[in-house]
């Protein structure tokens, strides 16, 4: 009987070999094994392409040549070694430090790397997986760039219109006091048409006041902030509560608040936001309907880097149709005339900058003629440790001292 | 009889804006209160009415000055340094009119000693009130010592 030195003939294996080779070949990654000895034993189309040999050209060679000459030292006595001696079996390359080939014509290129080890017939094989990653560089290279350059319009921008809206203080002053000081000279000395020009003039002015005070504070949001640091947020709308007592007393209603954390925020802008939506919950009022405000928090996603503080702010006030519950953030944009409602429409817009800031997102939900609620996120950060207790209550010295006219 | 009963008061207004100017004039004529008003447009010649010097050397010593912070050559920080730091001048009560409200501003202020430090209201009602309640109460309220 004739003993073949070749394993028999088995027809599921040759389907898998078969298959496998199909998909090796198919693959726009490239994909090469070497032995212990770093010689190439397979290099498919995908390597081709990206290295610029063909297969024939380089196997049997050493691995070296497919990368570049500053890297060939370490790689050797190094990565491949480490790898060898390892625990893994199969590990990506790339992610954490920059791994580059170098193609044929020379020209290196950076590469994501995915390697594994395999025992065959007693000796040890090595599979690589390379992707030629010069084009996703490209772009996020480009990316970083255009963010960059977003960020330094957007700071531009920022700081022209806290320049504009500071500046325009002064005349609009001026503007403002004139108009107001022929209304108090020569309000009914003239005839009734002048008194209606004068009143126009008047209320034009101090709405374009209140409109360039809303803009800077909006401005302030992005340019004035200060560090983060732990902030009760119950002290917090407590003092907000104090600050509005002419408006909830003349409005007959009644604020409630639930048990509110302690956030890591800037105290002042967070105050501010309080201030915007309960302002807000007592002023959209119902005709003839003592407001109800309730305050609350919940905590979210306890233990996870996603931890978060949501806060709701809910009324039973006039609310609104759901299509606009995206819109009223938008700076501007206003829901009533100024004659049902006053306002300059910035106040939610600011509310979604500070809060965007410090990390959360804010949303609204209404139901015309019955209410609305506002809810926006904090993140649940440990404090920056660049924030110690001395400048904190420095801090408050500060607030309390600003706020005393 | 009162003082005030026999002679105006001279107040002095060291304000760069012609329309502020008008506007105090305008809020002081409102008052019951007696006054010579004397404006220096800028620190230097605030200065120098004070000290009657140059053009000024006629000038008579105001009871009161309102004093902007934002002036040319010289801005209001350097007038009340000076004001403040001359024994012959620092009795004259120096009223700090300013748009900010910043803590550090103000202390800064109160620091050269002034007197007192009013934000401008932007409301024009609120500017006249306040206007006269700074005059009534440093010309006819405080004590202050006069020439006889």
């Amino acid at each position: 009987m004739h003993m073949s030195a070749t394993p028999p003939f088995d027809p599921a294996l040759a389907r898998s070999a078969a298959l496998l080779e199909g998909i090796v070949q198919l693959a726009s990654e490239g994909i090469i094994s070497i032995d212990d000895d770093e010689r190439i034993h397979l290099f498919n189309r995908g390597a081709e392409e990206i290295f610029g040999y063909t297969a024939a050209e380089v196997l049997g060679q050493k691995l070296e040549v497919l990368l570049p000459a500053r890297f060939r030292p370490q790689h050797r006595a190094e990565y491949l070694p480490r790898f060898a001696n390892g625990h893994e079996t199969a590990r990506r390359m790339g992610e954490r430090r920059e791994v580059y080939g170098l193609r044929r014509s020379g020209e290196e290129f950076p590469a994501e790397v995915s390697i594994s080890k395999v025992d065959v017939d007693g000796g040890r094989m090595y599979n690589a997986v390379v992707r030629d990653v010069t084009e996703r560089r490209r772009y996020e290279a480009a990316l970083q760039a255009r963010g960059q350059e977003l960020a330094r319009s957007n700071a531009e921008l920022e700081q022209f219109a806290y320049v504009a809206s500071h500046d325009l203080q002064e005349p609009l002053r001026m503007v403002a006091s004139y108009t107001q000081l022929l209304a108090r000279r020569y309000e009914g000395k003239l005839d009734a048409q002048a008194d209606t020009y004068i009143r126009f003039a008047v209320d034009g002015a101090r709405h374009m006041q209140a409109l360039i005070h809303d803009l800077l504070a909006l401005s302030r949001v992005g340019t004035h902030g200060r560090a983060a640091g732990p902030v009760d947020t119950g002290r917090v709308v407590a003092g907000v509560l104090r600050w509005l007592g002419g408006a909830l007393e003349e409005s007959g209603g009644e604020v409630v608040a639930g048990p509110l954390p302690t956030v890591i925020a800037d105290a002042g802008q967070l105050e501010q936001l309080f201030q915007n939506l309960i302002a807000n919950a007592l002023k959209f009022r119902r005709p003839g309907v003592a407001p109800h405000v309730e305050v609350s928090a919940l905590r979210m996603a306890d233990g996870t880097p996603r931890a978060a503080w949501r806060f709701t702010v809910r009324d039973n006030g006039i609310g609104f149709e759901p299509q606009f519950a995206d819109q009223i953030f938008t700076v501007f944009q206003r829901l009533h005339t100024r004659a049902e409602y006053a306002g300059t429409g910035v106040g939610l817009a600011i509310c979604r900058k500070i809060v965007e800031r410090h990390g959360g997102t804010i949303w609204a939900d209404g139901t015309p003629g019955e209410g609305a609620a506002f809810h926006f996120t904090l993140p649940d950060r440990a404090p920056e440790p660049s924030v110690d207790d001395a400048t904190e209550t420095e801090r408050e010295v500060e607030r309390e001292v600003e706020r005393t006219p | 009889v009162t003082p005030s009963a026999r002679r105006p008061f001279d107040l002095l207004i060291v304000e760069d804006n012609p329309g502020d100017v008008e506007l105090t004039r305008e809020a002081l004529q409102e008052c019951a209160i007696p006054l010579r008003l004397w404006v220096a447009h800028d620190g230097i010649e605030a200065l120098a009415f004070l000290r009657r010097t140059d053009a000024h050397a006629d000038a008579p010593r105001p009871a009161l000055v309102l004093l902007d912070l934002n002036l040319p050559k010289l801005d209001g920080r350097g007038v009340l340094a000076e004001a403040k730091g001359d024994v012959a001048l620092r009795d004259i009560p120096i009223v700090v009119l300013t748009s900010s409200q910043a803590a550090a501003d103000l202390r800064r202020v109160y620091g050269l000693q002034a007197n007192c430090c009013v934000a401008k209201p932007v409301e024009l009602d609120r500017y006249f009130a306040t206007v006269r309640a700074i005059a009534e109460f440093w010309l006819q309220t405080a004590q202050l010592p006069r020439d006889e």
